[in-house]
């Protein structure tokens, strides 16, 4: 009979709890197991046993089954293996040959508030031990020196929709996400922790399973709508995402080097699970709409500012520049935002997944289907499905380990060639879209003809693979490879066939079509070495690996004219010329990095990284660098001295780090001497014509992190606050700056000693209201505050090129813009304040009132309710901010053939008029005026808004109907997205501030989750 | 540290796909021909060489040749000797284009790859055209930094160097560029001769290396190199005024192919644009029985230039700009002869322009008439071309004498510093160690 030689140290925080061994059956008694080694996991020893026995174990997914735990049995009754490997957290009952197991009840202080098995969970409820995922490995909230935070699968998927960034929104402090619009693909602007470049990237790191994702499809495939920086994001199932975890601070960071500085997100994909095999099913449907309108003109508004614009000019009205006052119908009106963005979407969402496993190998296999369609007119929409396959094996004696993660998505959108809410500012007196005979009014700019063409059509899958091996050489000991694949691939076309031209010109027109080809491939493999060590009052971890990482990207283009006949469009056989273009990159970059855990007593700790990385990106002589980053902390409740007030402040941890990263978002190939192609030839022969110097010493920038935090627990963790400052200080920017002539180049992309300054205060805080057996209520609220300041800028005689004008001693995105006076009441102008205050025309404005409109603070706040088998999840998002005031439309003034926002209605127009905008115009004079009220501070207004990002309504099956049915778990649930805005901005929406791309739509859906 | 080097060798991406390295662009044939094509094709877009930016314009409003009737700032600056050290003209693209031809010699040199004929040939145009550059550049500024190398961080610190070195530099190039030229004209792929004289060759070179030494006043050199060139009669003949300066004449050493391959900007500036006519004095220089008078000047009442006389794409008869041409290097070697006591010789020599000219013959018999008459000549001539007027009155040491009297023809202040034009304030920004020009704001 052998005893267990130790006792489960990692553990050693569940601080008591009762025993509540249930009896066992004699059988038990006389099954004899031998299990022996040190920190094997739970899930090993659960291996062993079943090899050894008829046994086996049946158990939720509450179940930590990664715990490690010394054990020396030999010939041991199951009885009391099971006994001394499972006391204090888990029960155990029998059930033929299945051992169920179910996680005690929490009594006393607890680490991981769960309820009960088999009734529903809150989706918050920090948990202070849940795994969370660091950079190669793992750790724990309550042991963790660096920032991060962890969102789980349950969060992800509702709110995220179709692209996953989206599940991030509100939720993570310091990460500001704003989506440039709502059709899926468009780019999202991400930015954690400020603006750390003065004009290079300052996207995040992303690692999907190990791999680097880039998270940009370059190009956009040729897609008007999706642009240059279309999302890649959209291609990965949210619905396969176990967790997304945000790394901030350097301690978190550092360990990823030249690629770290701003920031690391990892997302996690769902990994199969140890328990019998269940097959979960969700199946969801829904509506999206366009939630806001703006108020416009109506048609007598309309025609009566055309004819003042014309009164005011002094011009006559004639069919060339005013059809619509002479020729079109002036009764008519057409609601352009009904007509063009008023449509309702329709979605269609199915998920399936079988997963389970054995102790010897766990599975999970899903797939899902994703259609939905646009609110615009036309069968515009997008199609995916995919796969998911995850596995996990070990061998016998759990000293080798093999997993597999795959997952594949092929996606097809179809868009129109330009964004229908570019068009909603179309005079309202339009001549009809379609004529009598329901064919097309071609008799002038109808946006209608934009569903014949040109239209878009994509095709793009994404794989994604990836390896591990672990070898456990020696105990505490493990040799480790990670190896992960990335293909991101896709194919459109642009066709503009003959019929988006009139019948009657259409013999002297030709067709055309643009083909374009994407295609990344991203690839990594990580060697490492890991060795714990957990003894007495010491847990000591070491790592050491490398990295070896490379990605490719190409971009083809081919356009072909000269089509003849719409239906041969799609071969460019028929084309009269075909010319193409293709362009690509190659990234190569390679590591060695370590890290060093010490934890003494439980309450100090200490973490070493170390990062020496090499980039193709840098020149030959800056190609290798060295970051690294030293965090600390002291869990302070663990001392003897606070042990009083424990029933108060159950948990307070404090903690630092510092280090440096780097950010290589610098381009590809930027160092190297190039030469262009000449815009033209000579002798027929296009010539080279140099574009850029070689520079051996182009480099990172460097940021250097600093942070404290403090985090607290009170009344046994039901409220946990947390609050961290950081400083982060940004220099070795890459700027093009000038060279003198005589050196032949205008520029060098070089690294200047410019100094950024971007520091910000955090604060969450998550809370258990009430905890009882029928009602519960917990929720989590995040704030941020950042601020931005350059601090040093080396030589104010260097230009840097830039929309912004960078001032020393002022934010980044600060800008300088003129001080409107209202409009002159003898002319009708707009007047613009002078250095002295006093009102004077555009052209002596003095441009000095600043203007920034980078948010000031922004968070999320999220609840989570149950009363019985009734859920209701809530996640409230909201952003201080000053943004664009979209009254203005840049190309038309007031008073053009162009519809506006009813707010001109107050103009001047008569001497003598105090009017807020200026006089209605239809020739180009007040231009000048009216670009300088643009860059005045009437261009700018409060677009703060408090957005209901997230909303859910769902009712479990109780749990007798459950188990007449033999199901294990059916939910039916109800959701919105960006159910209400709460704003005071006049545009569309105060997050895209546009006035031309569609604002993030309003979904609603209902669906419903069925568990066997 | 072997690990590193390992290293090394796996961030070594190789070259873009969609772009040429400066590594890479003297690899092949096809390339390194391209970057010297795309040097002429700078030169034919840039402005500097030609139009209202061209120093066939702006030279010749410093000097005395035009009365400027338009009013834009920088030809107003020009023409009123008055230049503003925001808005020098020539500095930057000619330094561009020095910087092509120091990346042509320095790749070209290094380089195995390429076939020997061609490279010689590439390596000759791009010494060339580092002298032609460095040849207005001393002549429009006096001293300027003498940039032969690429290296960017040594470049944007350098002083300026003593004119007699920069001559020095170019006489070598000239030298080397007129060994490793043909003698013929090439395509653009550097194999096939061409019809057209649009890249500098042997010839090219060597005229320009006898107006060098006619600047330096080494006349037994200049007359060397000028009879040289004027030796190939097969290849240079003076064709008739109305044809000089159509695509493909003659009499040109080295033409440059417009852009449209059709018209000059000279042609467009000078016969639609119009900002000038020509000045009182250089109109009255002009026998009265001169050809060139006919065919090379319009307008009755107010004469304006009219050597290019296509000025849109409807042109009937193709023109390229000329650079270098016959009728200079008669002159040159008359000049070289009149100084080294052929005085025969030099009167044939410059018989051969006014014989052109339809004027009649000289019979001047002493070295002082005949450089008069030659330098009136060269006047004539060579009148809104390339600065040669400005250019010789500077050499000829005459500039200080002609100019006052001009400048009050035209309402200028003349100051006798204005004979050099001033270093663009910008440069000076950048690079601390350059000074400026004697009486320019420093």
């Amino acid at each position: 009979m052998g005893m267990p030689t130790c006792a489960t140290r990692c553990t050693l925080l569940l601080v008591l709890f009762t025993c509540c061994l249930l009896q066992v059956k004699g059988q038990l008694e006389q099954t004899k197991v031998s299990v022996s080694g040190k920190q094997l996991p739970l899930q090993h020893i659960f291996n062993t046993i079943q090899a050894q026995t008829n046994f086996y174990f049946s158990y939720n997914a509450d179940i930590d089954v990664t715990q490690l735990m010394d054990v020396h049995f030999v010939n041991t009754p199951l009885s009391i293996v099971l006994h001394t490997i499972l006391r204090n957290k888990y029960a155990w009952t029998l059930d033929g040959h299945s051992i169920n197991l179910r996680k005690l009840r929490q009594q006393l202080p607890p680490a991981t508030p769960s309820p009960p098995a088999d009734t529903p969970k809150l989706l918050i409820g920090k948990a202070l031990d849940e795994t969370v995922v660091i950079a190669y490995g793992t750790t724990t909230l309550r042991f963790a020196t660096g920032n991060l935070t962890a969102i789980k699968a349950e969060n992800i998927a509702g709110p995220a929709g179709a692209n996953i960034l989206l599940a991030l929104q509100g939720r993570v402090p310091g990460l500001l996400i704003t989506q440039t619009g709502g059709i899926g693909g468009m780019a999202m602007k991400v930015q954690l922790r400020g603006q750390n470049s003065l004009v290079n990237g300052t996207q995040p790191l992303y690692i999907v399973d190990g791999i680097p994702f880039n998270p940009v499809l370059t190009g956009g495939l040729g897609s008007f709508i999706w642009g240059e920086n279309a999302s890649a994001f959209n291609f990965i199932n949210p619905e396969d995402v176990e967790s997304i975890e945000v790394l901030k601070d350097a301690d978190a960071t550092a360990i990823y080097g030249s690629r770290g500085a701003n920031g690391v997100i990892l997302i996690n994909t769902r990994k199969g699970r140890i328990g019998k095999t269940r097959l979960r099913l969700n199946i969801a449907k829904g509506i999206t709409h366009t939630a806001r309108k703006v108020k416009l003109l109506n048609t007598a508004q309309y025609l009566e500012m055309r004819r003042e614009a014309f009164l005011n000019d002094g011009v006559a009205p004639n069919e060339r520049n005013a059809p619509d006052l002479l020729q079109w119908n002036p009764h008519r009106y057409t609601d352009w935002q009904h007509a063009l963005i008023g449509g309702t979407g329709n979605n269609t969402s199915a998920h399936a997944a079988v997963s389970g496993g054995t102790t010897h190998g766990q599975y999970l296999l899903s797939s899902h289907y994703r259609k939905e369609s646009l609110v615009f007119p036309g069968a515009f929409g997008n199609t995916r499905g995919g796969m998911h396959i995850s596995t996990n094996t070990w061998t016998p004696d759990n000293r080798f380990n093999a997993a597999f993660t795959g997952s594949f998505l092929a996606d097809r959108t179809m868009l129109p060639g330009f964004d229908f809410t570019s068009r909603i500012m179309l005079p309202p007196n339009t001549p009809p879209p379609y004529l009598e005979d329901g064919s097309l009014n071609y008799a002038w700019l109808n946006p209608y003809i934009a569903l014949v063409g040109p239209t878009f059509d994509a095709h793009v899958t994404n794989l994604l693979a990836n390896v591990g091996l672990q070898y456990r050489l020696l105990p505490g000991l493990s040799l480790k490879t990670t190896m992960g694949y990335n293909w991101l691939t896709g194919r459109s076309s642009i066709l503009t066939p003959l019929a988006i031209y009139p019948p009657a010109i259409r013999n002297t027109r030709t067709g055309s079509s643009r083909l374009a080809h994407y295609e990344s491939v991203s690839r990594i493999i990580e060697p490492q070495v890991t060795y714990t060590h957990d003894k007495a009052d010491w847990y000591i971890q070491a790592l050491a690996g490398g990295t070896l990482q490379g990605y490719n990207e190409s971009r083809e283009t081919l356009n072909a004219d000269g089509f003849k006949d719409d239906a041969l469009l799609h071969n460019i056989y028929y084309a009269d010329t075909v010319y193409g273009k293709k362009e690509g990159a190659i990234y190569r970059y390679l590591a060695l990095f370590g890290r060093l855990s010490l934890r003494y007593h439980n309450r100090y700790l200490l973490n070493l990284s170390v990062r020496r990385d090499g980039s193709s990106r840098f020149g030959p002589r800056k190609q290798f660098a060295v970051f690294g980053a030293v965090g600390a902390g002291w869990i302070f409740t663990e001392e003897k001295f606070m042990q009083p007030l424990r029933h108060i402040l159950s948990f307070g941890k404090l903690r630092s780090s510092y280090g440096t990263t780097g950010n290589d978002q610098i381009g590809d190939y930027q160092y190297l001497g190039q030469y262009n192609p000449t815009d033209g030839t000579y002798q027929d022969v296009t010539g080279l014509t140099p574009a850029r110097l070689f520079n051996a010493d182009f480099a990172w920038e460097l940021t250097r992190k600093s942070e404290a935090g403090i985090e607290l627990g009170f009344l046994h963790d039901k409220l946990l606050f947390s609050a961290s400052y950081y400083v982060y200080r940004s220099s070795n920017q890459l700027v093009s700056y000038p060279l003198p002539d005589i050196t032949g180049a205008g520029n060098i992309i070089g690294n200047l000693p410019v100094l950024i300054r971007n520091s910000g205060l955090e604060l969450a805080l998550t809370t258990q209201h009430i905890k009882r057996r029928r009602f519960e209520w917990a929720s989590s609220f995040n704030i941020s505050f950042c601020h931005n300041k350059l601090i040093n800028y080396p030589d104010p005689t260097i230009p840097i090129q830039s929309s912004f004008q960078f001032v020393e001693g002022q934010a980044l995105s600060q800008q300088y813009v003129a001080d409107a006076m209202g409009v002159d009441p003898l002319t009708g102008t707009y007047l613009f304040a002078d250095a002295h205050h006093h009102p004077v025309p555009a052209d002596k404005a003095a441009e000095t009132h600043p203007v920034d409109v980078i948010p000031v603070c922004y968070g999320g706040w999220q609840h989570d309710f149950r009363l019985g088998n009734f859920g209701l999840q809530l996640l409230l998002q909201f952003t201080r901010q000053q943004g664009v005031n979209t009254t203005f439309d840049p190309d038309y003034m007031p008073g053009y053939q162009r519809n506006q926002y009813a707010a001109v209605l107050s103009r001047w127009r008569q001497p003598g008029d105090v009017a807020t905008h200026q006089r209605y115009t239809q020739l180009t004079g007040l231009r000048d005026s009216y670009k300088q009220a643009i860059s005045s501070d009437m261009g700018y207004e409060d677009a703060s808004y408090i957005r209901c990002r997230f909303i859910e309504a769902n009712w479990s099956l109780p749990a007798a109907p459950l188990a007449r049915l033999h199901l294990h778990d059916v939910k039916l649930y109800l959701q919105a997205q960006n159910l209400f805005t709460l704003t005071r901005y006049s545009g569309l929406d105060p997050e895209t501030q546009s006035r031309t791309t569609l604002p993030p739509l309003r979904g609603l859906a209902c669906g419903l989750k069925i568990a066997l | 540290m072997l690990l590193l080097c390992g290293c090394r060798k796996m961030l070594d991406v190789g070259t873009p796909i969609d772009r040429t390295t400066t590594n890479a662009a003297f690899d092949t044939d096809v390339s390194a021909a391209a970057v010297l094509t795309g040097l002429y094709f700078t030169m034919s877009t840039s402005g500097a060489f030609m139009g209202n930016t061209g120093m066939s314009y702006l030279c010749a409003l410093s000097a005395d040749e035009f009365l400027l009737q338009q009013e834009d700032p920088l030809s107003l600056s020009l023409y009123q000797n008055d230049i503003r050290t925001t808005h020098v003209p020539f500095w930057r693209v000619l330094f561009q284009c020095i910087y092509v031809a120091n990346a042509a010699v320095e790749g070209l040199s290094a380089t195995t790859r390429l076939t020997p004929a061609i490279q010689r040939q590439l390596l000759g145009e791009a010494r060339f055209m580092r002298a032609f550059c460095y040849f207005y550049l001393v002549n429009l500024f006096g001293e300027v930094p003498l940039v032969t190398t690429t290296d960017y961080k040594v470049n944007a610190g350098m002083r300026r160097t003593p004119v007699t070195r920069i001559y020095a530099q170019i006489i070598a190039d000239l030298k080397e560029a007129r060994q490793l030229l043909a003698a013929t004209y090439f395509k653009g792929d550097i194999l096939s001769e061409s019809q057209e004289r649009v890249r500098p060759n042997k010839w090219a070179a060597t005229t320009l290396l006898a107006r060098v030494y006619l600047y330096q006043e080494n006349w037994a050199e200049a007359l060397e190199a000028a009879t040289a060139v004027l030796d190939n009669r097969d290849s240079y003949n003076m064709v008739s005024l109305p044809q000089v300066f159509l695509k493909d004449s003659k009499e040109c050493i080295w033409q440059l192919q417009p852009a449209n391959e059709t018209f000059t900007d000279d042609g467009a500036l000078f016969i639609d644009q119009r900002p000038v006519q020509i000045s009182a004095s250089l109109l009255h220089a002009f026998a009265y029985n001169d050809q060139r008078k006919r065919y090379w000047l319009k307008g009755s009442t107010s004469p304006y230039p009219a050597k290019y006389l296509a000025a849109d794409l409807s042109a009937t008869a193709k023109e390229y700009l000329v650079v270098l041409r016959l009728a200079e290097v008669y002159l040159i070697r008359a000049e070289a002869r009149a100084h080294t006591g052929d005085i025969s010789g030099a009167r044939a020599d410059l018989n051969v322009i006014r014989h052109r000219a339809g004027l009649p013959v000289t019979d001047a018999g002493d070295t002082d008439m005949l450089t008069t008459l030659i330098l009136q000549e060269r006047r004539i001539e060579l009148f809104a071309e390339w600065g040669h007027r400005w250019m010789d009155l500077k050499r000829t040491r005459t500039i200080q004498q002609v100019m006052p009297a001009a400048a009050r023809a035209k309402a200028a202040n003349w100051q006798s510093y204005d004979a050099l034009y001033p270093i663009p304030v910008s440069e000076r920004l950048l690079n601390k160690n350059l000074s400026q020009n004697e009486g320019y704001p420093d």
